[in-house]
């Protein structure tokens, strides 16, 4: 695998792509396992999904190198039935690759951000799993979720507020 | 936080993939959307624990070299930030100078510090073009995470003060007729005697004093009973009245009239703030007062007064020059030609009206309507000019008002300069009032026009008219003269004149 060219970020270090899958073990093996769960979908489209989501975690951002396998996935499910286990491998994998875009090499905060990520996406998913047991609409299912999202993104931002003592009478 | 662009992106991405889900009516792609949503909350934690590690271990120094400079004097703001261990963050320190800070750009107020760095250092060069106190805000420190996700700008460190001060002499000479006087500005007899801690007489015990004033071991030496009385202490009550007329931004940069009047006025600042006393100021321009604070004895006022005096700069003329020498008493110009004092052989000095107002009116008055006198009253009608003139003259206008307004100022100073002789004169009778003391700083012209020392004999014969006129007001009653001068000028002219003299003795 090559060294991808990415989009400079504000401190010169090229966004959450991948220069050297070497130095990303963690990611490689994600986009690795999503891939092989695309691939067991049966060839040739399933193989070529597979090929086509490890080139975007090489050359794109991690996000969008996932929501392009979502979308993937999604259309392959529409012509082949999907074991959960394939399912799970992805998610599994796509965890992976997320988890890895969050590293900077400080090993302590790495893991806690990792931890968060996880426990994040399990809320979340919890959220829309147990919204599904009330409603079968998918709309209904996706404002939760959104709901949800907003809430937490927007509880961090006034914890870092409150924390950072940048919360005063004036500007609350 | 702030989020970037880059974060609305990704924001918009995990949106998009739950409409895609809703339309699609495919529940699975939710879980594509809320895997994303995880992570910019994840990323959001992150950046929030990097950012309390980063305030934990900063450390800002935040320093001012000098931190009193006069106007246009770069100032040099060191900021020195480090940090205990290296952060994951990126971080921009950007120094905050004053809105009237000139001569740094935005570059020369920031820099970061590099990753794996742990400290960095801005050193900032200024000038404050106008006088007054400026504060440095706390330097902003602003933290951008690695993702390109998120920022976040806080103020950390102390600020610092600055005092910009106007350009100020640096011989500045206060006294009569060449010496120096050796009063320091403030200190005063109350001229009353009661209760007190200073010692002041004993006296003859008379009926109605207190028991407790007797003073035994004096009426032990005298043999008859003896009080002794102390000092009262009272508060002076002073008004500055200061002129900063166009004719007073005569001299070199730094070394106008203005600028050595205003040193005095701001010693008798120091000495009020010092001894607490109620302390006023007035400020007159060529149109009228300019600054009005009354007599008050609160710190802010003393601020104010001091900040009022340093911002003054003298009035520009029409054509927005500033004068740069309006002349002294035997020559013209400047703002009242027309109340021109000359300078008589006999050494006297007489006003352009020849006479005072009070004067005039009571000749007037006295002349019988034949030929004699009405040949005289068409030059006794000037005096009506006079009065006009008078009640036009800025100054003289100003020392009314700062009577009425300072009624309670027990001592008015008025720092002027001697462009304007009679006009100076009227000020200062109107400036006297019940028994309130005037005291009266003069700058004599000649010493401040640039090459008034080039003709020594002839800038001699203009400071002896100036001492002369200093005298006159020196011998009204309850008023002070003094001249306020650049002490090397002036010392080389007097010794010219002893030279002179000695010159003239053989």
């Amino acid at each position: 695998m090559t060294a991808a060219q990415g989009s400079r970020g504000p401190t010169g270090r090229r966004w959450l792509t991948v220069t050297d899958p070497r130095r990303r073990p963690l990611g490689f093996v994600g986009a690795c396992a999503a891939a092989v769960a695309f691939a067991t979908q049966g060839p040739p489209v399933g193989g070529v999904l597979g090929v086509a989501f490890l080139v975007a975690w090489v050359v794109a951002p991690a996000p969008y190198a996932v929501a392009f396998g979502t979308v993937a996935l999604a259309a392959l499910a529409t012509f082949t039935s999907m074991a959960p286990f394939v399912v799970g491998l992805a998610g599994v994998g796509a965890l992976a690759v997320l988890s890895d875009a969050l590293r900077t090499g400080d090993r302590a905060t790495d893991l806690r951000a990792v931890a968060a990520f996880v426990l994040t996406a399990v809320v979340l998913l919890a959220v829309v799993g147990i919204a599904s047991t009330a409603t079968e609409a998918t709309w209904l299912l996706a404002l939760a979720l959104v709901a949800a999202g907003a809430t937490l993104a927007y509880g961090t931002h006034r914890y870092e507020r409150v924390t950072m003592g940048l919360v005063t009478e004036d500007d609350p | 936080m702030q989020p970037t662009r880059r974060y609305w992106a990704v924001a918009t991405l995990a949106l998009a993939l739950a409409a895609l889900a809703v339309v699609l009516e495919r529940p699975l792609v939710l879980a594509g959307a809320a895997l994303v949503g995880a992570w910019l909350v994840a990323a959001q934690l992150r950046f929030t624990w990097s950012l309390r590690r980063l305030d934990a271990a900063l450390a800002v120094d935040h320093e001012l070299v000098p931190a009193r400079v006069p106007t246009g004097t770069p100032v040099q703001a060191l900021l020195s930030v480090s940090l205990d261990e290296p952060t994951d963050l990126a971080v921009t320190v950007r120094a905050d100078p004053p809105v009237p800070a000139t001569g740094s750009t935005r570059a020369d107020r920031e820099t970061t510090i590099p990753p794996g760095e742990t400290a960095a250092t801005v050193a900032l060069t200024t000038t404050f073009p106008v006088a007054g106190r400026f504060r440095f805000d706390p330097p902003e420190l602003v933290a951008a995470d690695r993702f390109g996700l998120l920022t976040e700008t806080v103020r950390r460190g102390p600020p610092a003060d600055l005092s910009v001060v106007v350009r100020s002499p640096s011989t500045l000479h206060v006294g009569e007729g060449g010496d120096r006087i050796a009063a320091t500005y403030g200190e005063h007899d109350s001229g009353r005697r009661g209760s007190g801690l200073e010692p002041a007489s004993v006296r003859e015990y008379v009926a109605g004093d207190a028991a407790r004033r007797i003073d035994w071991k004096a009426t032990a030496r005298l043999g008859r009973p003896q009080t002794r009385e102390y000092d009262t202490e009272t508060e002076l009550s002073t008004l500055l009245l200061l002129d900063h007329r166009a004719a007073t931004g005569a001299g070199p940069p730094g070394e106008s009239k203005l600028a050595y009047l205003r040193e005095v006025a701001l010693a008798f600042v120091d000495a009020a703030a010092a001894d607490n006393d109620p302390l006023g100021c007035y400020a007159v321009g060529d149109e009228g007062l300019t600054v009005r604070r009354d007599p008050s004895a609160d710190t802010r006022t003393y601020h104010r007064v001091r900040d009022a005096i340093e911002t003054l700069t003298p009035t520009p003329t029409t054509d927005g020059a500033v004068t740069p020498a309006a002349g002294d008493g035997s020559g013209g110009g400047g703002i009242a030609a027309g109340s021109r004092t000359t300078a008589a052989g006999d050494g006297t000095l007489r006003s352009g009206g020849g006479t005072s107002p009070a004067a005039a009116r009571r000749a007037v008055a006295r002349l019988e309507d034949d030929r004699f006198g009405r040949t005289l009253r068409p030059f006794f009608d000037a005096q009506d000019r006079y009065v006009q003139r008078v009640s036009d003259d800025p100054l003289y206008r100003a020392a009314r008002i700062a009577r009425r307004g300072g009624a309670t100022a027990r001592r008015m100073v008025l720092l002027t300069d001697d462009s304007d002789r009679a006009g100076v004169r009227d000020a200062v009778r109107a400036a006297r009032h019940g028994d309130a003391t005037v005291v009266v700083f003069l700058a004599p012209t000649v010493l401040y026009e640039p090459g008034g020392l080039a003709d020594l004999d002839d800038a001699y014969d203009r400071y002896r008219s100036f001492e002369t006129f200093r005298r006159e007001l020196a011998r009204l009653d309850r008023v002070d003269a003094y001249e306020v001068a650049p002490g090397d000028r002036l010392a080389a002219l007097l010794e010219h004149g002893g030279t002179r003299r000695r010159r003239a003795r053989q």
